[in-house]
């Protein structure tokens, strides 16, 4: 009986050969296991794209929340201060920094994959039919032809993974890129709301009472009485004289209060990661990093008092 | 003679006074201490006309010598006056 079965499985593979059956089920196995092994990458890869991109809009959301929050109430006490020395111009409205959107799987073309194996992966049922109705020989013929297209398949869908792996892979890399944009440009935000809090505002302080001691001073001199007094904010009074300093300073906080407004009424970091951000965009960050830190510098040269800015 | 000789001591006697500064006038040592409370702040004057300190909210103090406001202080940071222009 042993001896019958492998005489009847040795024959029934040389038919098989013969047909052409052998390879269209060896084909079949190798376009499921292509399939299997491209669904999973792809959706590994997409995995990292979207963490990545998850981690980005954390960022941004806690962005948001610090330019609605500090960012605004900053502005408005260094924009009130400012006010009372020369004309400062409208804070303008708030605008949102604009999350990532997340990357989907490719559903429809896995839906699509998986159909096409449906059709290509014949039952034993089916090959016997169409043994049945169409001869050997034309069974030869129409397994031929499959195993043909099931090998150009099979190309198309390697070349595919391919390419879509390596699309993940460059969307993968421009996520971590605009991760470090991002935390690069909430640095900057941090710094500058974090200087104007600690250090300009309480210098602003200082700058604003010298003008209304000055006012005091004279009438206490000439005895004339406090009642009435009306305090006069002119910088210019103070320019090139040993007061110079607090005219210095005046002047360049008016800078920064302009950066402030535009952190708060424009979507800068939206705006430098739109389209695909580059090595390029991060070297110009980092420049705009340094000037801000040369910017501090050179307020700093004007503080009466030197202040902590942590 | 004796009147010329009188006159004369009298007026040696206000020549040494002078230098002594004695007929100096006194405005300079008049006590110009006040408190101000406006809408801007509380403002605290203390000392003399020549030399006096006006302090702003109990933090921010400028040191008036002679008519000049010569040094400010500011008590969130520390207790010393920094003069201006050194």
């Amino acid at each position: 009986m042993g001896l019958f079965t492998d005489v009847l499985d040795w024959a029934s593979d040389k038919v098989q050969t013969m047909t052409g059956e052998k390879e269209r089920r060896e084909r079949v196995a190798e376009i499921k296991n292509t399939y299997e092994d491209f669904k999973d990458q792809v959706s590994s890869n997409v995995n990292s794209v979207n963490s990545s991109i998850e981690d980005l809009n954390g960022s941004i959301k806690e962005l948001n929340d610090f330019r609605a929050g500090n960012v605004s109430r900053n502005i408005e006490y260094l924009g009130e201060f400012l006010g009372h020395f020369g004309n400062v111009k409208l804070i303008g409205d708030y605008a949102e920094e604009e999350t990532a959107c997340y990357v989907a799987v490719p559903e429809h073309r896995f839906i699509s994959i998986e159909d096409y194996i449906q059709d290509i992966d014949w039952s034993k049922g089916d090959v016997f039919m169409n043994s049945f109705f169409l001869s050997p020989l034309g069974m030869k013929k129409k397994t031929q032809a499959q195993n043909l297209s099931m090998q150009e398949q099979l190309n198309s869908l390697k070349l595919e993974a391919e390419q879509t792996i390596l699309e993940l892979k460059n969307l993968k890399f421009a996520a971590e890129q605009d991760k470090k944009i991002a935390e690069l440009y909430i640095f900057c935000v941090e710094r500058i709301i974090c200087y104007i809090e600690k250090v300009i505002i309480p210098e602003m302080d200082l700058v604003e009472a010298f003008f209304q001691a000055l006012t005091i001073k004279n009438r206490v001199i000439s005895d004339n009485s406090l009642e009435n007094v009306e305090f006069k904010n002119n910088i210019d009074l103070i320019r090139d004289t040993q007061y110079q300093d607090h005219y210095q300073f005046v002047r360049n906080s008016f800078l920064f209060y302009v950066i402030a407004c535009k952190i708060y009424n424009t979507p800068v970091l939206t705006n430098l990661l739109k389209g695909t951000t580059s090595e390029n965009d991060l070297n110009e960050i980092n420049k705009e990093k340094d000037v801000l830190e040369t910017q501090i510098n050179n307020v700093n040269q004007f503080l009466i008092f030197k202040r902590e800015e942590a | 003679m004796i009147i010329l000789f009188i006159v004369l001591i009298a007026a040696v006697a206000c020549f040494v006074l002078y230098k002594k500064g004695v007929f100096n006038s006194t405005s300079e040592n008049i006590d110009v201490s006040q408190k101000f409370d406006s809408e801007y702040g509380n403002f605290v004057i203390s000392g003399k006309k020549n030399k006096f300190v006006i302090t702003k909210n109990d933090h921010l103090s400028f040191l008036v010598e002679d008519g000049q406001i010569v040094a400010c202080k500011d008590k969130r940071i520390g207790n010393e006056f920094k003069y201006y222009g050194r």
